[in-house]
């Protein structure tokens, strides 16, 4: 396979159009860290450079193996991480505060055994905190070297905007990268997040590209589903009713061609619905593994 | 490894015009299936005091036509 590679939301960073999603190394997924290496280096084998992981992904052991992964190759990876959700025990653990994210910031580098992050996102927003103060602490981590850019994770359209005037207004830098979820069975983002993206010249990664594992192939046509298995959250979409686990024959034909579509091949959704539809910005990396 | 494998592989498929125009009619552009995060949602969706005014300030009360 021939990689391509695109800006990285008008940062500069040269990222390759795929990039490896962390999220299920460690005990909630795959808890053999040599694995989890091995998984890495095969990626970084096919031209892949852009590592995104989180510090909550399993309570900062994915962080962990990453920076184990990356030791000697460091210098020629782009890893992306997250803060917001809450890491331990503490009230001041969490959120988007300059209070947690400046101590957020050294517990995911210490992790990830490196001195400066290249991404640093904000997984989710936070209305506790003035964005102004959010966007004030990641200006100052830029400026002291520790992060290169800096993005949001799953922030509705009025956020990412109201954010992006904040930074102007007050001559703070800006998000340059969104991160929202996003599959043939998400779209909801088309919307509005991806427009104003376009707009703003903000960089897209994309986070559950298969739909929890639904488009992954596991689900096939005729078999048992196994919905309470995997992810736990993959036993929701049971609840929609178009993708109830009901026998095929009772199934109604929109189903049945999702489920052809799921199983039809290897990675329908590696590039998710996107490039079709909403052309993507030649800064915008699209694409998730896995 | 194998989900890695797969994904990669998958990469270099192309999709016509026609098959993308089926996958829209199947879930239309800009359109969800199912909620995909949870995590969050503007507080006044789930608490129903963020969203009214306080009795005693709302239109009527105050004597407003509309």
């Amino acid at each position: 396979m021939t990689m391509n590679y695109r800006t990285l939301g008008g940062t500069g960073i040269q990222v390759s159009v795929h990039c490896l999603g962390t999220m299920m190394f460690g005990a909630v997924g795959n808890p053999d860290h040599d694995d989890c290496a091995r998984i890495i280096h095969a990626a970084l084998d096919q031209g892949i450079n852009f590592v995104d992981t989180a510090d909550m992904h399993s309570g900062g052991e994915s962080e962990e193996i990453v920076g184990k992964a990356l030791k000697g190759r460091r210098d020629d990876i782009v890893v992306a991480t997250k803060v917001h959700f809450q890491m331990g025990e503490g009230r001041n653990r969490s959120g988007n505060s300059r209070r947690w994210i400046l101590q957020g910031v050294e517990e995911s580098l210490s992790r990830l055994q490196t001195d400066w992050i290249d991404l640093y996102q904000i997984h989710r927003p936070d209305h506790s905190t003035d964005i102004e103060e959010t966007l004030c602490a990641l200006t100052g981590l830029v400026h002291a070297g520790k992060i290169r850019a800096f993005g949001c994770s799953t922030f509705p359209a009025e956020e990412i905007v109201g954010a992006y005037h904040v930074a102007e207004r007050r001559g703070l830098l800006r998000f340059r990268t969104e991160q929202p979820p996003y599959s043939l069975l998400a779209g909801g983002i088309e919307s509005s997040v991806l427009p104003v993206c376009q707009r703003l010249g903000m960089g897209v990664l994309t986070w559950s590209p298969r739909a929890w594992g639904f488009l992954s192939g596991r689900y096939r046509k005729g078999e048992d589903a196994g919905l309470s298995a995997g992810r736990p959250r993959c036993a929701r979409i049971g609840s929609i009713p178009r993708f109830r686990r009901t026998p095929p024959s009772s199934r109604p034909p929109g189903s049945s061609r999702s489920w052809r579509r799921a199983s039809a091949a290897p990675c329908p959704s590696l590039r998710s619905r996107s490039p079709w539809r909403i052309r993507p910005s030649p800064r915008s990396s699209l694409g998730r593994v896995p | 490894m194998k989900q890695l494998e797969d994904l990669v592989n998958g990469a270099s498929l192309t999709l016509d015009d026609k098959i993308l125009d089926r996958i829209d009619e199947i879930v239309p552009p800009g359109t969800n299936l199912y909620n995909p995060d949870d995590v969050w949602s503007p507080p006044a969706l789930a608490d129903a005091a963020l969203r009214c005014r306080a009795l005693a300030e709302r239109a009527a009360a105050l004597g407003e036509t509309h």
